[in-house]
């Protein structure tokens, strides 16, 4: 299948947003992140494993009358830190970024909980968690508290 | 102590900081009446939740030896803390009726958030599996006082590297040293945490050895810790492995000249009892160095440098 036959598969939105470049198979991740569920009232398009020049192969996302917050985008960012995130406003793209690209600061607090059981964090102690960005992709973060690191399925699981 | 003001990681402190924690344990050892009065009505809270005979009676005694006093909560079952109070308020409480805090406690993580809600020092006697820097400072201590100089040392790590609290401050501390070289010696299932070796690379030359026989002729020193039973997935495991961690006066036939046997305490096992007779055993000693290496880092911390 080529990148033809992708936009076949898939049909141009006119307003909304495409995720694009994302790694093979990580797509349904994606769609919990964005609490996609049966209870969503607009269209969603997905492919799953279709050819990409750059990548060999990919898997696309397009929302229809959906724009991503800066959360969101962050929590892409760290399962998927090559995506490209267009935005698009009737039938143009009005904006395309690669996440990347994007300056999100090294501030996990409120998004990430340390997944050691015996961690104080983890013990109702009036502390923010705060973690350290050691390596991007795949990304390992570490809790500055008990030094544990997460890889990215600790990571993906809590997002 | 300028830069010292909490002691719960030996990544806290610079070589700097640890030459001058180990000088002043050194000059207290060679003196120690002089500093009897050198905190007198100051009082350290000991606060141990989990159980500690050493390190709790080494801390007790240095204090003492200081002059100054102690309040501590002997047994964490019968406090507040049973009934959920956190680390935080505990502190808080502690540090609001003493100079200075030891705490051990089973979590990881816990020394930092006991130092940042205490307005007095905090030092960690043992935090989860994370560290334990008070014993890597005596440690330190120890084989100073042995070779003169940490610098070029060749030393053997053995038994649980994994879960051993301690290894992880006496790597962080090697670190900091010129061209110590390190021998881990343990089962695979209790080789060194990744996380660990991953902070000392590029800093400290180890290598991953499966034979200690083989290699102990190169060692100055071997630090050999407990390996516990419980940390395997079955006792025939256990019982499979742990003879292959044991000193016996045969395993040290080959040894340097001025080779030393260090271990923390308390033992099951590792050390055959033959051993401690022998002039390469430094264990008691290394016991006793503890309370020289507590008395000079409560002094640099709390007491007044300028008499």
């Amino acid at each position: 299948m080529n990148s033809t036959d992708t936009q076949m598969l898939v049909s141009k939105i006119d307003h909304g947003t495409v995720i694009d470049k994302i790694p093979a198979g990580k797509s349904l991740a994606i769609l919990r992140i964005l609490r996609i569920d049966e209870e969503v009232r607009d269209t969603i398009a997905v492919a799953i494993r279709v050819k990409s020049q750059s990548m060999g192969i990919k898997d696309m996302v397009k929302l229809k009358n959906r724009t991503l917050n800066d959360e969101e985008l962050k929590k892409l960012w760290l399962i998927a830190p090559n995506a490209k995130i267009s935005i698009i406003k009737n039938y143009e793209v009005a904006e395309q970024f690669r996440l990347t690209d994007r300056e999100f600061n090294n501030e996990f607090t409120g998004l990430l909980v340390c997944n050691n059981p015996t961690c104080a964090t983890n013990q109702n102690e009036p502390v923010d968690r705060e973690f350290l960005l050691m390596q991007r992709d795949p990304i390992l973060v570490r809790c500055q508290y008990c030094d544990r690191v997460m890889v990215e399925a600790n990571i993906r699981d809590q997002l | 102590m300028g830069q010292l003001q909490h002691l719960v990681s030996i990544k806290d402190i610079d070589k700097v900081t640890i030459d001058k924690v180990l000088d002043h344990a050194a000059t207290i050892e060679a003196d120690p009446d002089q500093f009897s009065h050198k905190l007198d009505g100051k009082i350290m809270a000991s606060i141990f939740f989990e159980p500690s005979t050493r390190t709790r009676l080494s801390f007790d005694s240095a204090m003492l030896r200081l002059g100054g006093k102690i309040i501590s909560i002997a047994d964490p079952k019968t406090s507040s803390v049973k009934k959920g109070e956190s680390i935080a308020d505990t502190i808080r409480m502690a540090a609001a009726y003493s100079d200075i805090i030891i705490m051990r406690h089973y979590l990881e993580g816990s020394g930092r958030v006991a130092s940042e809600f205490s307005d007095v020092p905090v030092i960690s006697g043992g935090t989860g599996i994370q560290e334990h820097p008070t014993q890597a400072l005596l440690d330190l201590y120890t084989m100073k006082k042995e070779f003169g100089s940490l610098d070029g040392l060749k030393i053997g790590l053995m038994g649980d590297l994994r879960y051993g609290r301690t290894i992880p401050s006496l790597l962080y501390a090697f670190a900091k040293y010129t061209g110590i070289e390190v021998n881990l010696y343990s089962p695979p299932q209790l080789k060194a945490r990744m996380t660990v070796l991953s902070d000392i690379e590029g800093q400290l030359k180890y290598n991953i050895e499966d034979n200690l026989q083989d290699t102990i002729d190169t060692l100055d020193v071997l630090y050999v810790t407990r390996v516990q039973k419980e940390r395997f997935p079955d006792q025939a495991t256990y019982e499979r492995l742990k003879g292959s961690y044991v000193i016996t006066p045969e395993t040290l036939k080959n040894v340097k000249d001025n080779f030393i046997l260090m271990h923390p305490l308390p033992r099951v096992g590792e050390i055959d009892y033959r051993v401690d007779k022998l002039p390469q055993a430094k264990y008691f000693e290394q016991a006793k160095n503890g309370v020289w290496t507590r008395m000079a880092l409560i002094d640099l911390m709390i007491g007044d440098q300028n008499e």
